[in-house]
């Protein structure tokens, strides 16, 4: 019989390999041979989702059993969780909870259609990667937020009520990356020298006013966006630019042009002809 | 700072743990942090001797930090490696297990990041969508547990192992 080189590798070597697995599979390892019994315990990646489970019950039971049974000094990096509409919302939140407290620093979730997040979510001061996708509202927050280690968020599919957006990008103060795609929001305000990429897609909504205040940005990327009232200001560092699909909905549409030259003011010059480009194709 | 350029022109030599000599350039003998820290260091007179790699994985090695060197080719606006890149990696380590295994331990050893990532997302899929007997076929895992442990395991996920 051939070599059984796999197991010979050292333990951090197998657990990089199993971080790229679903927990579920990695888990499924532990009855390989003794080596791989407990390798799964101390993964500190941990993707979790309901389709991969045949009923709600065993999803609920593995979850809780991988949380609970894990080497408890192993803090948790990467936390994915993709749940279904069925779950209760407070084994949910005993579940983030969990991990937010487990010094993580990349946090998933996919939720259920009127789901919340709990709160511990935006006071996480380990956090530097948070996405979010949802089919649901993103309530106003009545709390401060305290995600000072944030570096990445993605929203994706959620409707904004009033200035929680704005609220929580404000309590965010190393943001650099910030992809909004398929969201319903009122109002978005940045003001960030930190902020280096911006995503805008299939997102907004007709009243929604946008204001952008970047001179670190980079790249922006913006399709679909409909808003009432756009100012992009001071992108002096400005690389790449995409712009398309902008549709504006405010009360008179001919005077946008004037606006538009007021906001691409102080854009790196190269890239104004693609606003104008993207603006005369698509509203004026 | 030597500029790029520079660094292209400059060459360091690599010895073999079989004894073989390597002469690659400067930057590509950086994507390797463990190197890259002599280089700073100034312990590159006369040739590296490399004790736990061999020839045919550090030539192997060596193509994919070739390839590698001038980060700033290779990554786009996104610092995400680029399409082209991504099919070239998949093609380069898409080997036979022994030479993988190979490739791992000197990624580790030399402390080559994105190789390492490569070579292990590479281990991770072919453990992907096999079943328990199939993985331990696969890796030659041989099952030491008695038939009570294994029942035992078996019972706290039984979903997990139909």
């Amino acid at each position: 019989m051939a070599a059984d080189r796999i197991s010979q590798l050292p333990d951090t070597i197998l657990h990089h390999i199993l971080s790229y697995l679903p927990t579920q599979l990695v888990v499924k390892t532990s009855i390989l041979s003794e080596r791989w019994r407990y390798l799964w315990a101390s993964i500190s990646h941990i993707h979790i989702a309901i389709y991969d489970f045949p009923s709600i019950k065993s999803f609920e039971h593995f979850t809780e059993a991988v949380l609970l049974c894990r080497d408890a000094s192993s803090p948790i990096q990467t936390f994915h969780l993709c749940w279904g509409r069925d779950l209760d919302q407070a084994h949910a939140d005993i579940w983030i909870y969990h991990a937010v407290h487990r010094h993580i620093r990349e946090l998933d979730l996919t939720l259920a259609r009127d789901g919340k997040l709990p709160q511990c979510v935006f006071t996480c001061k380990s956090l530097s990667v948070l996405k979010l996708t949802a089919d649901n509202c993103l309530r106003a927050i009545d709390f401060p937020i305290n995600l000072s280690g944030l570096e990445t968020w993605h929203l994706s599919g959620i409707s904004c009520e009033g200035e929680t957006l704005v609220k929580i990008i404000s309590g965010c103060p190393v943001l650099e990356g910030l992809k909004i795609m398929f969201c319903k929001f009122c109002v978005l305000e940045i003001n960030s020298r930190k902020l280096k990429h911006l995503d805008l897609l299939e997102t907004g909504s007709s009243h929604a006013k946008v204001r952008v205040v970047a001179p670190g940005l980079k790249s922006l990327d913006i399709q679909g966006l409909m808003a009432e009232d756009i100012s992009l200001e001071h992108l002096t560092s400005l690389e790449r630019a995409h712009l398309r699909n902008l549709l504006l909905n405010g009360p008179h549409p001919p005077s946008h042009s004037q606006h538009w030259n007021a906001v691409i003011e102080g854009t790196a010059y190269r890239y104004v002809l693609n606003f104008c480009k993207a603006l005369s194709m698509n509203n004026l | 700072m030597m500029s790029l350029a520079a660094q292209k022109e400059k060459k360091i030599v690599l010895r073999s743990s079989d004894g073989e000599e390597f002469e690659v350039e400067v930057a590509t003998a950086r994507q390797s942090k463990m190197i890259s820290n002599m280089i700073n260091d100034g312990c590159v007179e006369g040739s590296i001797p490399l004790f736990n790699v061999d020839a045919r994985t550090l030539a192997k090695v060596i193509e994919y930090c070739r390839r590698h060197a001038g980060a700033t080719r290779i990554l786009d606006e996104y610092d995400n490696p680029n399409e082209e890149i991504k099919s070239w990696d998949a093609t380069y380590i898409d080997v036979h297990q022994t030479i993988l295994y190979d490739i791992l331990q000197a990624a580790d050893y030399l402390e080559i990041k994105d190789l390492l990532d490569l070579a292990c997302e590479q281990v991770a899929n072919i453990i992907r969508g096999k079943h328990v007997e199939e993985i331990r076929n696969t890796f030659n895992i041989k099952n030491d547990f008695t038939v009570e442990e294994e029942k035992e395991i078996r019972k706290q996920h039984p979903w997990l192992f139909e």
